[in-house]
Order: C-alpha cells, then structure tokens, then sequence
C-alpha cells in the first residue's frame, strides 16, 4: 500500500467517523472515491465499531507468564503474620506455619498469584476473600484473614486459614482408623454439609480430593482450600482440580457449579468404600480422561464387598457424567446418604421434574402447605409456573442481600488491610435501602483522625508542629501546572487550616536557580541551586514563633509572624536535607547534602559544630535535654552526637537502608529509627545497642515520633497508614487509617496532648491512637462480667470480677478518668441501667444493691443494698424502669422471678418459673423471657402461666427481646443464636457463625440487626429476618463475655477478658 | 542506571526538547526495564507480577527514591518508559522465537503462556512493534497511543495524561489506531 492511498483512506475513514451516522454514507459515496477505497474504508469503519479486546492486553503480560508467589523463610512477615516454618508442599503451592501477632494464635498462610492484574483484579481478591472468610461452618477450615502484599511494584494475594493440627487426609484416616462402611459415610455427611454451607454463600470449591479434605485429630472433617476457587483464573480447561477428582465438565473447560463439588464429594465417597478412584485417568492425556470420565464407572460393589445396590446408586448419581443426572445439591447427597444409614428408602433413583418437585417441597417447610394446595387446585405447567414465581421473587431479594452483604464484607476485609479508598467504594456500592448500623459503623471507620485540615492543591512532604498543637509548619509542592517546571511552597498555617505565611518557589528546567514567586506568579529573587527542583526541609520552634525552611541552594530562611523578622543565612553549600529545633528550642540542627550536619544557636543563629558523615544525613532528632543530636544517614547508619563537644557517642548501622525518621523517648531510654527498608527499630539509646524491631509497614517509612506522656512510638509510612507500637517489645499496638495518599511526615503536640501527621493528600490529621475501628478501647487487668449504659448513652457501667463497679465517660478512651466504686462484699453477677440512671446490681449471690447513676464526673455512690436471698443468677430492669427483677434459682430444677421496688428495696412480688433459668429479659410491655440451663425459654405475660420451647441441647446463656416485645434473640452454649416469635415461641431464624458460645444477644432498636458475643473473641451483627451475618467485628483478643447496647442504638459495648481473668478489656464501638 | 541525578537531568533535558537526552533516557531505561523484565522471567525476582506499570513503577522507584525526589511530571516519565518498554517487549519477544522455534521463526504466537487471549488472538507482539513504525509516518499520535497502552501498560486516563488530551479522545485515537493494526496485520 502507498502512503498517499493509505493517507486517502486514513482521511475518510477519520472523517467518517467524526459525522453523524446518517451522513456516513454520504461521504464514503461521494464521488472521486474509488470503489476500492471505499471498501477499505467501510472495513475500517466495521472493525472500529467491533474493535472489543483486541490489544488491550498488554504485551508485558503475554511475554511474561505468571510466576509463582515467592517462597518465604522463617521470619519473614505477612501482615502481621510471622512466618515459623513450612506446613506443607503441593500443587497448590506451600503453606507455611506463621504466627498471628495480634490476636496471638498459629495459622496456616499460602500465598497465592494474583489472578488478575490491575485495580479490577485487586477488588475481585478483596471481595471473594470476603466471601471466603463469611463462611463458617465446622467442617470449613475458617479464613482468619486475607490481604494483598506488595513486594518491589509487585502484589500477590496472601490467605490466613485455621491450622489444623494433626490432621492426615480423609482417605488415609478411614484406611489408618480402620472404619467401617457406615463410619466413613458418617464422616463424609458434615463435608457434604459444609459444601452445601459454601454453594449457600456463592463459594464452589472445585477441588475436593483427598488431599483438601482433612481429618483434624479430633476426628472432624475439614474442607481446606477454598482458595483454588479463586487462584485459578476462572476455570481454565485443566487447570483447575486434580484429574482423577474432576468432574468431566471441569476437564473439559466447563463453569463450575454446585454439582462439580458433587461430583467431587461422590468420587470421594467411591474411593471411601471401594478403595479405588472411580476412573483410573492419571496416566491418560486429558482429552483421553475427558473422554474416559464420560463413561459411567463401574459400581463401587463391583470392586468390593459388602456394598448394597443402594449405596451403589447413591455414589453412580453423585458421580454421573451429566451434571443434570446428579444430586443438585450436595445437601440433597447427604440426606440421602443420611436415608441410607437410617435404613429408609433412598431417592437415587429418582431422578427427573418430580423428584425435584419433591425436594422444593421438603426446602420450603412453611411454603409447603400453602404450595401443595395451589398446585392440587392448577394442573401441570400452571403449578410449576407459580413456584417459578415464588423462588424467583425470594431470589431477588436475596441477590440484593448477598450483594449488601458482600459489599459490607468486603469493605471490612479491606479495611483490615487498611484500603481506605477500596473500603471506601465498596461501602458506596452497598444497596442504600439496606444500610443500617454495620455500615455506619465501617463508614465511621473510614478515618480514624479527630479532625483534618487540608491544603488545596498541595502536597505536604515536611511538617512540623508547636509544642501547644495550634501552628504547623509545612512544605511540599504544588503538581500539575506546568510541564517541567516544579512548584514548591513552605507555609505557617493556623490549627483552622488558614495559612499565616506562604511562600512559594519555582524551578524552571532553563535555569539553575530556584524562584521566590509572589501569589501572583510575579519573579522575586532567585538563588542558585544545582537540586533546585527538590523540596524545601522546614522546622518550627516549639512557641510557633519561628519557622525555618531549608532551600536547594543551601539557604535557610528564618521567618516569623511578620515579614520584618525574615532572615537569611546560608547554612549549607547545597540543598538543606533537614532541619529540627531542640525540645526547648534554644538551638536547632541542619543537615546538608554535602554530607554535614550542622547545631546552630536558635537566638544568634550562629554555628556550633558541624559533624561530618560519611554520608548524606536524612534525618535528625534531639534528646530532650538538647544534649545529644541523633542523625540518621543515607547509609542506613545511626549516629548519637554530644551537643556540647561534637564528640560521636556512638554509631550503629541500623537498617539496611536509608534512615527517613528519628527520634528519642521522652524520658531517654529509647530511641526509634523509620527506614526506606520497611521497618521501625528500636534501640537504647543510652549505647545504640538494638531492642526491637518492627514489622508491618507495607512501604517506605518515612518518619517517627515519640509520644511524651504514653512512650508510645508512631511512625508515618508511605503505605498511607501511621502505626503505634510500643517501643520496648517492638510490638504494634494499632493502626491509624485516614490518609488518602503517602503519609510523609509525623509529630507529636506534646502540651495538646495529639499527633499529628502530614500527607501528599495535602491533609494535616490529628489524632489519638486508639485500635482502628474501636471508639474506646480500655484496657483492664481483669474481666468486665457485666456492662451497662446509662440512659443518656454516655456513661458506661462496668462490672469487674473483683466487684469494682466502675464508670467510664464512653465518648473517650481514658484509663483514669473511670471513677471506680470499691470492691466490697463479693464479686458483682450482673448490672442494670434504671430509668433515671440509677444502676442495679446483684453482689455475691444474694444482694442487690441499687447505685446512684454517675453523671458525668460525680462519684458512684451506692444508695441502699438489700438481702434478697441466695442463688440469684441474672437481674433486669423491669418495663417501668422503677422495678428491678431478679432470677434467682430455686430448688428442683425450677426458678423464680423477683420484683424489687428500686426506691424502697421492698420485693414487689415474685413469679415461680417452671425451667432452671439462667438468663432473664424484661419486654417494654411487662412480659417476662427465661432462658434455661436445659435448652428451653419461658415466657410469661405476667399472669402467671408460661409458655415453653425447648430450643436447643445446651444451654441458653443470655436472652433479650426486641423493641417491640414481638421477638426473642436466645444465647446458646451450642454457638448458635435463635431468633423466636414471642408470639408461639416458633424459631424465625438461626443465627449461625461463631465458632464457640454465644454469650449474650441483644437486639439494636429498630429490631434489624441483633448483635452477639461469643468466646470465641468476636463480636458479631445479624440480620435477624434471615438469620445472615452482616459484620464480624475486630477480634477482641479474649472471649467476649458482656454486652450492651446504648438506647438510641449508636453504641455497642463490648467486655471481653482470658480465662485466667488476669487480663481483660472493654471496647465500644460506634456507628455515627 | 543507579544515578538519580543522572536521570533526573536527561529527564528535564529531554523535557525541554533534547532529542539526544531523550535517546539517552530511553537507553538507560531500557537497560533498567529489560534488567527487571529478565528478573522476572528467570523467576529470581521476589516479585511475580504480570502488570507491566508494575515494571514501570519499579524503574521509577529505583530512579527517583523518596527522599525529597519532588518529581512530579509523571507523564514524561511514562512516555520515556513506555518507549524503552516496546524495545525492551521486541527484544524479548525475539528472544523468544528465536529460543523456543530455532532459527528462522522469528514469529511468536500470541498464546504462548497467555492468560487472557485478545478476542483476535492472531497476532504478536513483534508483528505489532513493526506495524507501529509504518504506523507512525502515517500518524505519530495513533502509534503513541498504541506504544503508551500495548507496550507501556499504561491506563486509558495515564495514556491521556501522557498525551495531554481528554479520556475520551484517548479512547478515540485508541480505537481508531486498532482498528487500522488490526486491518493490517489481518492483511
């Protein structure tokens, strides 16, 4: 082709193009066009509106095939997992042994690749690692958590999963164990249930081979792997499953669906009974399997003995080649499986529409009766239709669910990563008819900071504070404007944001120098600057008073409140790398590019020493007294300096790269060190001898800073997080989330008493470090047996084992601002809020003592205590709020509710109760809820007659109403919370989950979501209509043992504590 | 490359129009990118990625470190990678064909180790690096643009950054400039 043809068709196709669609032709037939051009054109035009994918794929990604995930060694961290050794080798890759810094606990880590690239691929991960960890059933080996790791510009997705100890595959325990025929069909019903809990949540496991069914040493079963289902780029032919256990659909690149893992759980179940694969294919090509597994094989009875024709025709089903021909669930396997062992008839063999009219049937337990009669009325079509429209409207809803839940899951798991801004979009995606108190609560999480103030169009790299926290200095550029010219700006600002000073500079890429520019872009003066394009080091003396700005020429600039205290000196021969006041800000340091760091006199600005290094200085700190200047080196080395002589006290080399931040503790025991090497490390800084180091920083940690009252350390990384550690263990204590982008600077206010940190977002946030997430957090030295709010919300009653009562303000975490009430007379069992604010208590087991409410700062103050008899066990405050009822255990199994009249301490009556009652609620109308020792709840309107339900085998911990009195949320030792209808005591809905008992369930008002507590460390929201778990609240480090709400629903109190009681802590948590 | 300052001044001196700095910047980050690139073929890398920005931004992070590098015209830097990029792709790609066909073939197929097949997966990267020389006489914007996502990996709203229009006109030139590939390479 010529280039002046191809010129005539790139012409028309253009112009064609930019026309309106009607005019299109026009131009191709204009005349002069020669038909073949035309022709070309119309080609263009035809693979322009059907261009698709073509090339979207970048090279790079079909040069470089995707690598395994790297191979880890002891020691090394993953996101707060400590790597301990290998667990295992596969195909799947390696797991390794890691430890769990917070809470402390041993789990199993894989990495995995990443399936896709991309923002698109990152989100997919985030939320199907959500789906993943929402699924908890006994026989799931649970995901503790899932994350994205970057590594040198490359990410990879990395799972946390239950370790299970002592475990052998499922075929080998049945062979070791020498079970018997029914034994193993026993031990494969929980793995059938725990597929069908997965395909419930969304999760296929495609994978289900003896290998990733494992057998704990207590003899459970454990599905273990789910992470194939989404490591394998969507089901690829294969390379997905191991060919033996693949259904032939899988093998042939087929979509996975809920009867592959039936097929896998019957070719499980074949080799189970018979000892053999149900096709022999590992050593056939894969179309030849493929082909192989298209044939039914032969019966598991025709292998081996002992096998009855029913079971044979169970496992063939399972197994069949055509999906359509299997169970449809693995549910409906195991309940035939279970008709087997019960010597029913089993529906193997009925296959077709009217067994699985039947089974619609059986799901629907309430649908049934109602259905049965409509299609008895209709014929045929017309019934099957009507049951279509049915399912159809149910699924809707439910797709809206799910879709809420995965978006609030989602959001939590990305905030445990600390994506504020995938947290952030996930939580906009969630159905806003939907939203209730879960997301408010990870909405409120978003940002943990106090307050922000922002910089329009700036990005701060330095900043400083004043000793009171109301002016900072700060300095960083302005991007954007204009191609290769770099702006820079150093600034005063107010604590409001409003900006005292400003002044700004520019680099043109002609000039060496760098210009001072008025605000209307007018040149001031310049000075020579080889780095003129880097940005100026600021610092600020602890009245706020003066603020000094190193520039790239070597020039620090001194300016005050007003222009006429400016001045100039030249501090370095290049540009000024750093620069810090002492605390009492009688001298300040600078460091230079030359490789010098300088002590100045603040007042007469002349110079005391200057230290030569071997390398550039980064970085800079004081001790308090001002007598030692630390310098942090480009070669990662630490030097302490004597002030006074300029004599090095000691040098280390610290980290294995460049020193970003120093500091020095308060008291000068400790000194901290942030490095581009990803860690924090403390050391004594009495010699420089090493303490601890730090992991968990995903990237370049640029600055530290010491609190002065706490000790606490917190350091700034570009990982757009901050994170508190406590400097002698190297432990980390919390992590601060808000930032939108690299966080580049970090200073403590120390009269205010706040933190403050700097970011390329242009933001400034204050903050006090608390544990993300968590409003308040207290922590005690023992456990909290019993909360309550008052009335008002703002004060937090807390029952301590050792029978302190104490009251904290709940708006604030302050360990000493509790006022406690001494312990006297025994421990306390349980508190109530009354309704003016006085709190009811049972102390010992026989006293109830009444306690006046502690209003904000007065003492708490017991009013009277009255004996009422022993074995009280639970109280609550009756519908009035002027009564407290008390369950006291009676002789016999039974118990008895007594009224206690608050103002006089007279008993006001007393209700026998025919179940050994454990827990007790009160509704808003007088009705009286027991739950018992044996399983069962009572309930009585208070006429005297009860109603009973027995509702589960263990027993009932903790009970509560719902606003309304209209229903009941019961506790139970077994994990599961009910949801009942006060009305017949019919169970609504099954609150399933937590992993070990459930302690208390209270209903937030409104009634849509219930929350519960477990021992096993978490606190959990529920949508009680359907029973869905909506959140997992943040392990609370113990079991969780107490509960409130407050009345308007904003807050939840959590108290959890060891089983040692030697240690405890209470968390409120809040949805604004 | 190792020396910041070294990149840091063909980078503005490119920006003012060298075209000699410019080579010269191309040069040193090709040897920086095929460096990495090859890090990750043989699997020594502790990385495993497949992005390619991820390649980008490792170059850029070992040339400017943070530490005051106040750089912020990202886009003369992804131009510069974007072109060291293709170079870098074509010489693997040889590499490639030439490894794993023998002499001769110096095609490669599209699929090989592929994880997402284009709808057309018929052609190859060095079919694509060629067309693109015979592209640019005809118009040097559509050959950019094509560089910028193909070879550099660069987003739709990074690839409009770079050539200083809006995200709609890129997904103009884009899909005018595929278009005409497409046609040519199916010749």
């Amino acid at each position: 082709m010529s280039e002046d043809r191809d010129r005539r068709v790139k012409d028309l196709f253009e112009r064609a193009l930019d026309a309106p669609p009607e005019e299109r032709d026009g131009i191709l037939g204009a005349e002069g066009v020669p038909p073949s051009i035309r022709a070309e054109v119309a080609d263009l035009l035809r693979r322009e509106a059907e261009i698709g994918g073509f090339l979207e794929t970048p090279a790079v990604e079909r040069l470089i095939p995707a690598s395994a995930p790297p191979r880890l060694r002891a020691g090394d961290v993953v996101s707060g997992f400590t790597v301990v050794g290998v667990l295992g080798e596969g195909g799947g890759g390696v797991v390794y042994d890691a430890e769990q810094d917070e809470p402390r606990r041993r789990v199993a880590l894989k990495l995995l690749p990443a399936r896709a690239p991309g923002e698109t691929g990152r989100r997919g991960f985030v939320r199907e690692a959500a789906d993943l960890a929402r699924l908890h059933h006994p026989s799931i080996a649970t995901v503790h958590a899932a994350g994205l790791r970057g590594a040198d510009g490359a990410t990879h997705a990395w799972i946390a999963m239950e370790r299970i100890d002592g475990a052998r595959g499922i075929v080998r325990h049945a062979r070791e164990e020498r079970l018997s025929r029914d034994a193993r069909i026993r031990l494969l019903l929980p793995v059938c249930d725990a597929l069908h809990h997965a395909h419930e949540n969304g999760v296929v496991h495609r994978d289900v081979t003896p290998g990733n069914v494992l057998v704990a040493a207590d003899g459970t079963p454990k599905l273990v792997d789910f992470g194939v289902a989404w490591s394998d780029g969507g089901g690829a032919a294969g390379a997905v499953g191991t060919v033996a256990y693949a259904s032939p659909e899988q093998l042939s690149g087929g979509p996975a669906a809920r009867t592959t893992d039936v097929y896998g759980a019957g070719a499980l179940l074949y080799e189970l009974l018979c000892g053999a694969v149900p096709h022999d294919v590992d050593a056939l090509p894969l179309d030849a399997a493929v082909a192989a597994k298209r044939a039914a094989p032969p019966p598991p009875g025709a292998r081996a003995p002992g096998i009855p024709a029913d079971l044979d025709s169970i496992v063939l089903r399972a197994i069949a080649p055509d999906p359509s021909d299997r169970y449809p669930t693995a549910a409906a396997l195991a309940d035939d499986l279970r008709r087997f062992l019960d010597g029913e008839p089993v529906l193997s063999h009925r296959g077709g529409p009217a067994y699985h009219a039947l089974k619609f049937v059986r799901r629907r337990k309430g649908l049934a009766f109602a259905v049965g009669v409509a299609a008895a009325a209709l014929v045929g079509g017309a019934s099957v239709s009507t049951w279509l429209a049915v399912e159809n409207a149910a699924a809707r809803g439910r797709a809206e669910r799910q879709a809420y839940a995965a978006a609030v899951a989602g959001a939590s798991a990305a905030l445990r990563v600390y994506d504020v801004a995938d947290a952030r979009r996930q939580l906009d995606s969630a159905p806003a008819r939907l939203r209730d108190w879960e997301w408010r609560h990870l909405s409120g999480r978003l940002d943990d900071s106090l307050s922000s103030i922002r910089l329009p169009g700036r990005e701060i790299w330095y900043g400083a504070v004043s000793a009171d926290g109301a002016r900072l200095a700060v300095s960083g550029c302005e991007p954007g404007a204009e191609p290769g010219v770099q702006r820079t700006f150093a600034a005063l600002v107010a604590r409001d944001g409003s900006v005292l000073r400003e002044r700004r500079f520019r680099a043109d890429p002609a000039a060496q120098s760098i210009t001072e520019v008025s605000p209307d872009g007018a040149a001031l003066r310049a000075w020579e600057a080889e780095n003129r394009a880097d940005v100026p080091s600021v610092a600020l003396s602890p009245d706020g008073r003066t603020a000094l700005v190193g520039l790239p020429s070597g020039a620090v600039l001194a300016w005050g409140e007003h222009p006429r205290d400016d001045a100039e000196f030249q501090a370095h021969p290049h540009r000024v790398i750093a620069i810090r006041y002492s605390p009492d800000g009688r001298r300040f340091a600078t460091a230079g590019r030359e490789g010098t760091a300088r002590l100045w006199d603040a007042a007469t600005r002349a110079m005391l020493h200057s230290f030569e290094h071997g390398d550039r200085v980064i970085s800079l700190a004081f001790d308090r007294a001002g007598t030692r200047l630390v310098t942090g080196c480009r070669d990662g080395t630490v030097r302490c300096i004597d002030a006074a002589t300029g004599a090095s006290v000691w040098t280390t080399a610290a980290h294995d790269a460049s020193v970003e931040g120093v500091a020095v503790s308060a008291d000068g025991a400790f000194l901290a060190t942030a490095s581009r090497d990803r860690t924090v490390r403390f050391w004594n800084f009495a010699d420089g001898s090493p303490r601890a180091t730090g992991h968990g920083h995903s990237s370049n940690v640029r600055d530290v800073a010491f609190d002065p009252e706490s000790g606490a350390v917190v350091s700034a990384s570009w990982d757009t997080t901050l994170r508190a550690w406590d400097a002698a263990s190297g432990r980390g204590t919390a992590t601060l989330v808000g930032h939108a982008a690299e966080v580049t600077s970090v200073a403590f206010a120390p009269d205010a008493p706040h933190l403050v940190s700097f970011s390329r977002d242009g933001t400034v946030r204050r903050w006090n470090h608390a544990p993300a997430g968590v409003a308040v957090h207290h922590e005690l030295d023992d456990t909290p047996v019993a909360l309550a709010f008052s009335p008002d919300g703002r004060t937090l009653a807390v029952a301590r084992t050792d029978g302190r009562l104490e009251f904290l303000d709940a708006s604030r975490s302050a360990p000493d601002a509790a006022d406690a009430a001494p312990a006297a007379g025994g421990g306390i069992a349980d508190i109530a809020c009354l309704r003016d604010g006085a709190l009811a208590a049972i102390r010992g087991i026989d006293t109830v003592e009444v306690w006046r409410g502690a209003a904000a700062g007065a003492a708490p103050e017991m009013l009277r205590s009255v004996r009422v008899g022993d074995a009280l066990v639970d109280l609550a405050a009756d519908a009035g709020g002027d009564t407290v009822c008390v369950l006291r255990r009676g002789p016999g199994g039974g118990c008895e509710v007594l009224r206690i009249d608050a103002a006089s301490g007279r008993e006001a009556g007393r209700l026998a109760c025919p179940i050994p009652g454990m827990s007790l609620d009160v509704s808003p109308a007088g009705a009286l809820l027991v739950g018992g020792a044996d399983g069962s709840v009572a309930l009585s309107n208070g006429s005297g007659a009860w109603t009973r339900a027995a509702v589960s085998e263990f027993p009932i911990l903790g009970v509560a109403f719902d606003a309304d009195g209209l229903r009941i949320a019961a506790a139970s030792s077994d994990g599961t919370a009910r949801i009942l209808l006060a009305a017949d005591l019919r169970e609504a809905a099954a609150l399933r989950g937590h992993a070990d008992q459930v302690l208390a369930a209270r209903f937030l008002p409104g009634g849509r979501r219930v929350v519960t507590v477990s021992r096993d460390r978490t606190v959990r929201l529920w949508d009680p209509s359907d029973g869905t778990c909506v959140l997992v609240l943040p392990d609370h480090g113990y079991p969780v043992t107490s509960l409130a709400v407050s009345a308007d629903g904003s807050r939840i109190a959590t108290g959890a504590g060891g089983d040692g009681n030697a240690r405890g802590a209470v968390r409120i948590w809040t949805a604004p | 490359m190792g020396d910041p300052a070294r990149v840091t001044r063909l980078l503005s001196e490119a920006r003012e129009g060298s075209a000699e700095a410019r080579e010269e910047l191309v040069r040193a980050l090709h040897s920086e990118l095929s460096r990495i690139a090859r890090a990750h073929m043989r699997r020594q890398s502790p990385s495993h990625t497949l992005q390619p920005t991820a390649l980008v931004n490792e170059a850029y992070l070992r040339l400017f470190p943070a530490a005051g590098g106040a750089w912020n015209d990202r886009a003369h830097f992804l131009a510069a990678a974007s072109l060291a990029m293709r170079s870098v792709l074509a010489d693997m790609a040889r590499a490639r064909g030439a490894e794993k066909r023998g002499p001769g073939r110096r095609r490669v197929s599209l699929h090989d180790g592929l994880q997402a097949p284009d709808s057309d997966p018929g052609h190859d990267v060095l079919a694509v690096h060629e067309a693109l020389d015979r592209l640019a006489r005809l118009d040097p914007v559509w050959a950019r643009v094509v560089e910028l996502r193909f070879f550099g990996g660069l987003s739709s709203a990074e690839a409009a950054a770079v050539l200083g229009v809006s995200t709609q006109q890129e997904r103009r030139l884009w899909n005018r400039a595929r278009a005409w590939l497409q046609r040519e390479l199916s010749a």
